[in-house]
């Protein structure tokens, strides 16, 4: 009889007593952050039922809960909410309400603990603007320019001084709000930013996504702008905005309008219902037993009701634009396919891949669900994306696009080993 | 598959190029020739209009009639610029062997040797990317958290009198990052003496990247060398200078003997013992196999024997259309040894 791990967990760890004991929510991954809003005792006495993990797990979410300390910590990793600083601090507040006088929030990266980062030094800037970077330049004279960069933002300032010549041609560009829902999806314009300020000789650097190495690449960076002040920030767009003297208020959104964007960031854009994932991803199996294959479920993989007095959502889910973190969805997808693969090949179950993946339900949707699911909008979207990550060329008709790369992606799925199966997707062609 | 080699001659002031399949595997012994026969043998390979890319080519000769100056690099083929107590020894020995020319050896490669004289090189087709350079960047304090082993050396020269010397595991290019912060971790650090030069043990793979890092304080000058200065830590140089604002940041193609003269002590007290580079370069020059190795290979004759016989079972079959590169078969890879040197490399160098 052969066991199947194929979930979408999410692990929980409690400390009581001193304690530690960690949890398996099998099929929560997508759901864990809105569960959290409960409070403690619920999602505690949640948590309490819940079968304890096997070591080794490779989780989609995780939480640690210190009731002696009553310190509650989610892995930056996990969050999910790294588009915007805005976005975090929403759902710092939201947490806050539901679990009152517990600490909640790291005010910045735990320091690596390496007594180095990786930092990438440029020779010179991409040509080219891009969303990876917004940089405002104050000059001496008090002229500001705002121009938009391909690159990370800290490897914009591994130029040193030298960016602000490099960056003096270049068009400036029309400000934007740092969050806001575009065709469905939670937007920002950009994955960080700086503030050069040759008046008050500072740089102020901020990420949307706030890395232990990027925060501590402050220090290295200090030692490349001679002169200097450098801080990093989570404060975002609208502080780069201040910093250079102009209304924030023109690119801020205020708490509500962040709640807001919270909300339907976790409620629906990535929103995966537990029950129906589980049934949606265990329906190869289904057909493998149904055809007299002896595989099991064991059952610490079946899923939980979701904790009592859980947030509503909508149910069902709306048809979701596919946005969220691609190469997560295109894992959940590859390994899905690999079980029907392998079933199909006539492959003895015990050879099947036992399999720990992510983010589930995005990928339901790619070979299924790409088509029969998404809006034609939406669909479209994704195709563009992903055409070129696995280097198709991308003719103008979408259904053309379609065939195109669904062909592409069995064949991989196919050819590939069954590493890369589950690891290949965001690094690179399998082929 | 090849050893290329690209020798670039300029006489009359014209500029002409030249290539060999082979030419690369033993570069630095066939210079050993002298002038005349080196000369000889450069105008016997393939005169070419362009160069190999970048990454294609396994030793590049630059000769110079007018100036009377020889520049080249060998890719360490043979296993003796990685190693500067060799690399100092075998310069020496060549330059008995040219006398009146001027000799250096290039550690950028292809890529600087062409630029001297303005000829371009096509860009790699897999290779990294020239735009960037990853680096480990080190926080404040890292000299105090030092991984080790310490293997390199660090020397803070404060004047004339007094130098600091100590020892790193950081690589070179992680301790350029502290900028002049270094200086006064290094000053923090218990001192040690400098070690002596050695031979590499063959699985040392940290070999290459070993090196160290001269700090004059008063000059407001770094001298930086690695045992291998590969092409891209020599293109890294002028990025790592950004950490230095004010500072000049050089490299020491010498290496280890540049700590112990800059601290007013002899480079015998460091250097490689004259008999033991002696040997090694005769093992290494005159081996069948390149770089000592005792179970080495003579890839350029496997390759054609292994070529021969393809082209045998192609010529049998329908359709079959093999393409030879240029001198992949004709070209024998450089010149017969210098025998008259066999054994009598230290009797030279001790002249």
């Amino acid at each position: 009889m052969s066991r199947f791990d194929l979930t979408f967990p999410a692990e929980i760890t409690v400390v009581r007593g001193g304690e530690a004991t960690t949890r398996l929510a099998p099929w929560s991954g997508g759901s864990l952050l809105v569960d959290l809003l409960v409070g403690a005792r619920s999602f505690l006495d949640h948590v309490d039922a819940l079968p304890l993990a096997p070591p080794h797990l490779l989780a989609v979410a995780r939480a640690t809960i210190d009731v002696d300390a009553r310190r509650l910590r989610i892995p930056r990793d996990f969050v999910g909410l790294d588009r915007a600083p805005a976005l975090r601090r929403a759902y710092a507040r939201a947490l806050a309400s539901a679990w009152p006088g517990w600490d909640l929030v790291d005010r910045e990266p735990a320091p690596p603990t390496e007594a180095w980062v990786s930092m990438t030094l440029l020779r010179q800037l991409p040509e080219g603007g891009g969303s990876r970077a917004w940089i405002t330049h104050v000059a001496a004279d008090g002229a500001i320019r705002d121009v938009d960069l391909d690159v990370p933002v800290e490897e914009a300032l591994s130029l040193g001084p030298a960016l602000r010549e490099a960056i003096a041609e270049r068009p400036t560009i029309a400000l934007a709000r740092e969050a806001a829902i575009v065709d469905g999806v939670v937007a920002a314009p950009c994955r960080g930013g700086a503030l050069v300020d040759d008046r008050r000789r500072r740089i102020e650097v901020w990420w949307s996504a706030p890395t232990r190495g990027a925060w501590a690449s402050i220090g290295p960076l200090a030692r490349l702008w001679p002169g200097y002040a450098a801080i990093a920030h989570d404060h975002g767009l609208p502080a780069q905005i201040a910093g250079s003297g102009r209304d924030p208020a023109t690119v801020a959104v205020d708490d509500a309008e962040a709640d807001a964007l919270l909300a339907h960031l976790l409620q629906v854009e990535r929103w995966v219902d537990p029950v129906a994932l589980q049934a949606w991803a265990l329906a190869p199996l289904d057909r493998a037993r149904a055809a007299g294959v002896p595989i099991t479920i064991p059952a610490e993989a079946r899923a939980r009701p979701r904790p009592t007095d859980a947030p509503p959502v909508p149910s069902p889910p709306p048809d979701r634009p596919l946005a969220g973190d691609m190469p997560e969805a295109l894992r959940l997808a590859d390994a899905i396919r690999s079980v029907d693969v392998a079933l199909a090949d006539g492959d003895p179950p015990d050879r099947l891949p036992r399999i720990f993946i992510g983010p589930a339900l995005w990928l339901a949707l790619l070979d299924r669900a790409i088509e029969e699911q998404l809006d034609p909008s939406a669909r479209a979207r994704l195709l563009r994306w992903l055409a070129p990550r696995i280097k198709i060329d991308a003719p103008d008709d979408d259904d053309a696009l379609l065939g195109r790369v669904r062909a592409d992606l069995d064949r991989r799925a196919r050819a590939a080993p069954p590493f890369t199966r589950l690891f290949g997707w965001d690094t690179g062609p399998t082929s | 598959m090849g050893y290329r080699a690209h020798f670039l001659i300029r006489e009359g002031g014209a500029l002409r190029l030249h290539a060999s399949h082979w030419g690369g595997q033993r570069l630095l012994r066939d210079l050993l020739h002298g002038p005349s026969i080196f000369a000889a043998y450069v105008e016997s390979t393939r005169a070419v209009g362009e160069l190999y890319y970048e990454d294609a080519v396994d030793g590049v000769a630059l000769v110079d009639h007018d100036r009377r100056a020889l520049t080249f690099w060998g890719g360490d083929n043979l296993g003796v610029e990685s190693i500067p107590g060799l690399r100092r020894r075998y310069l020496e020995l060549l330059r008995g062997r040219w006398p009146g020319w001027a000799i250096r050896w290039e550690p950028g490669g292809i890529r600087a040797i062409a630029a001297s004289v303005a000829v371009p090189v096509p860009a790699s087709i897999d290779g990294p990317s020239r735009g960037e350079l990853r680096v480990q960047a080190l926080l404040d304090g890292a000299l105090g958290r030092d991984p080790g082993p310490r293997e390199n050396v660090v020397s803070v020269r404060e004047n004339a009198h007094s130098v600091h010397n100590v020892r790193a595991g950081w690589d070179v290019d992680a301790l350029l990052t502290l900028g002049p912060r270094l200086v006064d971790e290094v000053r923090a650090q218990a001192p040690a003496p400098l070690p002596r030069e050695s031979l590499p043990d063959p699985d040392d793979e940290a070999w290459e990247r070993r090196g160290g890092i001269l700090l004059d304080v008063e000059a407001r000058r770094i001298e930086c060398w690695w045992n291998w200065p590969a092409t891209r830590r020599v293109e890294a140089l002028p990025l790592l200078a950004r950490f230095w604002p004010g500072w000049t940041l050089a490299l020491a193609v010498d290496g280890l003997v540049v700590h112990a003269e800059r601290g007013g002590r002899p480079r015998a007290a460091v250097e490689l013992p004259l008999a033991e580079a002696a040997a090694a370069l005769e093992r290494r020059l005159f081996a069948e196999e390149p770089a000592g190795a005792e179970d080495a290979v003579e890839p350029a004759a496997i390759a054609r024997e292994a070529l021969a016989a393809w082209t045998a079972q192609l010529d049998g079959a329908p359709g079959a259309e093999l393409t030879i590169a240029a001198g992949l078969l004709g070209d024998e890879g450089g010149l017969p040894p210098p025998l008259e040197l066999r054994g009598q490399i230290a009797r030279r160098l001790a002249r």
